[in-house]
């Protein structure tokens, strides 16, 4: 498949989930519990640290993603509807690859989940600008691809691979997907949890507050999230190949 | 393009065997009329043509290649329309068309308007799929099917929901295009077929039961279909079936289709359709199309 052919079924891809009856409501609820969560929790600083430290950013972001990964886990069921397996009766007799497809719904969930992130990430940063006129954002960046990538790449992979089973199993993703915040902090899915804990246990600087820092193991805990999530779609591919022959 | 189905045998997981034993060779051009009733293979059939099941025994070759190892290119030179399909009720007609081009790698934007104009929706090109008709949702299945001029093109029940103009328009429009093209054509009107296919397929419990031409089929059926007068409450004679019965002066004219005719009925011309009925309802004796017609 040529690229502008590639880019042409992402973009209908992209518009459909985009207006998909869901979406909005999806969004303005996410962006609802993010401003709550601002107002409510992260003014009050995260372990004895100010309000826009690394530290209570990343326990934010921790907070709104459990939300944001049931909103793409609700939109990818979408994918595994009966009426989408009644559409694909037609796109299955097109030359277009398994892989494609499968690389196409996680590009398009993927960009529902970024415009998600990013009306989290404006309101934050509106919220840092307005009560605190806080402007120094780029400690922020790399710790929020550290948080969020993982992430979705997971729920994305672990979504599409139980979808490609039996859609009703998407659904029974989202408690366990909400529990791993639950679990000990190094492997919460969402780090919110290791966010608020870590920074009590480390020397505090000369700013009065713990210096930003994750563990090895964090980091190792996120790349082995990503690697699980990637190795999920490879097998949604293969999974994909083989049920377009069945009955 | 060339077909050939080699002793192929289909036997889903649920035991049910779908197809047993068939084979066929179609090369282009052909316009194949694939009959049969419901639950007789004719599907089953369609999807092992386009990759969409894999044959218990047996292979399919295009082009004298394993279809499998040929998938892509299959698919490249196919259009496909299944009996029951979804479209994206969100997107216009247009838009719809537009994302079936980008799968099939068409680059050509003028395809999309050449369809639209065979299939007589050029004028709802701008309207969203929600707000058609089942016969307008129909066309846009065919018209996809349509696109990128296919080599080989197959429909399953394409003239469904269409009223009787359209369905002359549409087998008109399919037997244009099958000029240089294989169509295999799956329906249950057998007007349909008679009206522009140069060979039929019947298909029964899984097996063919008859391939040839509509003609050798009609001719096969002389002196096995007959009519005669009945009273209302008359049982039907044995081994026969009722092909129409129509309310007259003189009681119920009955047009009958049978291995032997009861005596007091008076042989007739037969049509394709009672040569289908006889032919499907006789599967213990298989139609050689070689077979010589009856002596009249």
């Amino acid at each position: 498949m040529n690229k502008k052919c590639f880019l042409k079924i992402l973009c209908y891809e992209l518009r459909r989930t985009l207006l998909n009856r869901l979406f909005p409501g999806l969004l303005l609820v996410n962006g609802l519990y993010a401003w709550f969560l601002l107002s409510y929790d992260i003014v009050l600083g995260t372990a004895y640290t100010a309000p826009f430290s690394v530290w209570s950013y990343c326990t934010y972001l921790g907070k709104t993603l459990p939300v944001a990964a049931v909103t793409v886990l609700l939109l990818l069921s979408n994918y595994y509807s009966r009426k989408q397996k009644q559409i694909e009766e037609l796109t299955a007799a097109t030359p277009v690859s398994p892989f494609s497809q499968v690389l196409i719904r996680t590009l398009a969930a993927g960009s529902c989940f970024l415009l998600i992130c990013l009306v989290e990430i404006a309101l934050s940063l509106l919220f840092y600008i307005q009560f605190f006129r806080f402007h120094d954002f780029a400690a922020f960046i790399l710790p929020t691809f550290l948080l969020i990538l993982p992430c979705f790449i997971l729920i994305n992979g672990l979504g599409q691979l139980l979808g490609s089973l039996h859609r009703s199993l998407i659904y029974a993703l989202i408690l366990p997907a909400l529990a791993l915040h639950s679990i000990p902090s190094v492997f919460d899915l969402f780090s919110a949890g290791y966010f608020s804990t870590v920074p009590l246990t480390l020397p505090v600087g000369a700013d009065g507050e713990p210096a930003f820092t994750v563990s090895a193991a964090f980091t190792a805990t996120r790349l082995s999230y990503a690697a699980l999530g990637i190795a999920c779609i490879c097998l949604t591919t293969v999974l994909s190949a083989r049920k377009s022959r069945k009955a | 393009m060339k077909i050939d189905v080699d002793h192929i045998t289909m036997i889903y997981p649920s035991g049910k065997k779908a197809l047993q034993d068939i084979s066929l060779h179609a090369e282009s051009p052909n316009f194949i009329g694939v009959l049969g009733p419901n639950g007789a293979g004719k599907t089953t059939l369609m999807k092992l043509l386009i990759a969409g099941l894999l044959p218990t025994k047996g292979e399919i070759l295009l082009n004298e290649m394993p279809l499998l190892s040929q998938e892509k290119y299959l698919k490249s030179q196919l259009g496909y329309l299944p009996q029951s399909f979804g479209l994206y009720d969100e997107l216009t007609v247009w838009q719809f068309l537009d994302y079936m081009a980008a799968l099939k790698n068409i680059k050509d934007p003028g395809a999309i308007t050449e369809v639209l104009e065979r299939t007589n929706m050029t004028g709802q090109k701008k309207t969203r799929i929600r707000s058609l008709s089942g016969g307008q949702r129909q066309r846009v299945g065919i018209a996809q099917a349509l696109l990128g001029n296919p080599q080989l093109i197959i429909l399953d029940e394409p003239t469904v929901g269409l009223d009787p103009e359209e369905r002359v328009k549409f087998r008109n429009i399919f037997s244009e295009m099958a000029q240089d093209k294989i169509v295999l054509l799956s329906t249950h009107i057998v007007e349909d077929v008679q009206a522009v296919c140069n060979r039929v397929l019947v298909i029964h419990d899984g097996l063919i039961l008859f391939d040839g031409t509509p003609s050798r089929l009609i001719a096969q059926t002389e002196q096995h279909v007959g009519i005669y007068h009945a009273q209302l409450g008359d049982a039907v004679p044995d081994g026969c079936q009722i092909v129409s019965k129509v309310h007259t002066a003189d009681g119920i004219r009955s047009r009958i289709v049978a291995e032997h005719l009861p005596p007091y009925a008076q042989p007739c011309e037969p049509t394709l359709e009672d040569a289908y009925l006889y032919c499907i309802h006789r599967p213990q004796n298989r139609i050689d199309p070689r077979e010589e017609p009856a002596a009249k």
